[in-house]
């Protein structure tokens, strides 16, 4: 006969002892060793991954970097406003002022007036800031085609040599420019950098003064 | 050695199984798998094995076990690392004998063995001195069960958390497990 406390020990200790004769078999170690080996790889296609998306981020910014350094690209365009004497050039007409407006791809050194960016205070500015016209200056010419370029002259004031890339973007801003033709009357916007930035058809003709 | 692809265990540092849990899930590193099995690999095995047979125990085992591999996150650490290991355990394993339809336990749990058994059977039982093995595969399924648990250290409430069962019904349990090994090694002494 045993007491209970003594038969509570027994328990324990024939649990123990029991359970110490039935471990875990290899078998299903070797299984959970096996699937945890696994699990432990995709770390690799996973930085791979990381590693990918990394690199695309990189060669999109790259791309956006070089496409905006790229010459030909058209937000690498500048607006040239080139201010010349009469002289210089032109011998008849007369014109008290001759502007040369031209599209490049870089600034030319020696510019007399100012080169800006066509995308950016110009053309797109004249648009959403069309009710300050106070930015913008309106005179009305004539378009004439010369060569490959177009000239808008201001009576003998001013003659502005257009070229027909400018002229290009400028159109494809300016709503009206379906209507411009050679010979035409035209009212045409400068901002205040004196770069044109619209032309569109003139309600009426310019009146020049005689003599 | 199943394990050998393993880091030597001598070189890791003493930790519990929670913080081996934490460790595991955070990196992934077999080396914390490895000790949490050698912590308690060999208490679920024998309980369910206690609770089945070999094959079911070793495959529920290593259901358990990959659970863990596959879903690091289960474990929300609202209890001991070991209660949540057998409540696995023992949930897996009620599905599978159900899916078998081995399930038949229910019916006796609350009776004390002595009922069950003819006296005939009793004394035959006491007369040979059944092994412990033996004489704990006569119990009942679930008072098999409470014995199993507490003897492998869990507090009364964590059985209950395990098998979620009020305690009172644990205890019952309990006592009646005690009550029909006490017969069947010759205690007469009520324990509870």
């Amino acid at each position: 006969m045993t007491t209970p406390e003594r038969f509570e020990q027994q328990l324990q200790q024939q649990y123990q002892h029991n359970k110490a004769k039935h471990p875990l078999p290899g078998a299903v170690l070797n299984a959970i060793a096996v699937r945890a080996k696994q699990r432990t790889k995709p770390a690799l296609p996973g930085l791979w991954r990381n590693m990918q998306l990394a690199m695309s981020v990189c060669g999109v910014l790259l791309l956006g970097v070089m496409l905006q350094r790229e010459p030909t690209a058209q937000a690498g365009y500048y607006h040239i406003v080139q201010i010349q004497q009469q002289e210089q050039q032109y011998q008849e007409p007369q014109y008290k002022e001759m502007q040369r407006h031209s599209l490049s791809a870089q600034a030319e050194q020696g510019v007399v007036s100012s080169a800006d960016r066509v995308d950016g205070y110009g053309m797109a500015d004249y648009f959403t800031a069309r009710a300050q016209s106070d930015n913008f200056h309106y005179q009305t010419g004539l378009l004439r085609r010369q060569q490959q370029d177009w000239e808008i002259s201001v009576c003998d004031d001013l003659l502005l040599s257009i070229d027909h890339n400018l002229l290009a973007k400028i159109a494809i801003i300016n709503l009206d420019s379906t209507a411009v033709n050679d010979g035409q009357w035209v009212e045409f916007v400068s901002n205040n950098k004196g770069q044109l930035v619209a032309i569109s058809p003139a309600k009426q003709p310019l009146q020049c003064r005689q003599g | 050695m199943a394990l050998s692809f393993f880091l030597p265990r001598s070189s890791a540092p003493e930790y519990s199984a929670e913080q081996l849990f934490s460790l595991y899930r955070d990196s992934a590193n077999p080396c914390y798998l490895e000790q949490l099995i050698a912590l308690h690999g060999n208490d679920l095995y024998y309980f369910l094995l206690q609770q089945s047979d070999a094959a079911l125990a070793g495959d529920i085992s290593q259901q358990c076990w990959l659970t863990l591999v596959e879903q690091r996150g289960n474990f929300l650490g609202l209890s001991s690392f070991k209660t949540w290991l057998f409540s696995i355990g023992r949930n897996r394993l009620l599905d599978e004998l159900r899916r078998l339809q081995r399930w038949q336990y229910q019916q006796s749990e609350e009776e004390p063995l002595a009922e069950l058994l003819c006296p005939a059977q009793q004394l035959e039982q006491q007369q040979q001195q059944l092994q412990f093995n033996q004489q704990l595969l006569l119990l009942p399924f679930l008072q098999r069960e409470a014995l199993m648990l507490q003897l492998e250290g869990f507090s009364l409430a964590e059985i209950s958390q395990i098998t979620q069962q009020p305690a009172q019904t644990i205890k019952s349990r309990l006592r009646y497990a005690k009550q029909a090994l006490q017969q069947l090694s010759g205690v007469n002494n009520d324990n509870t």
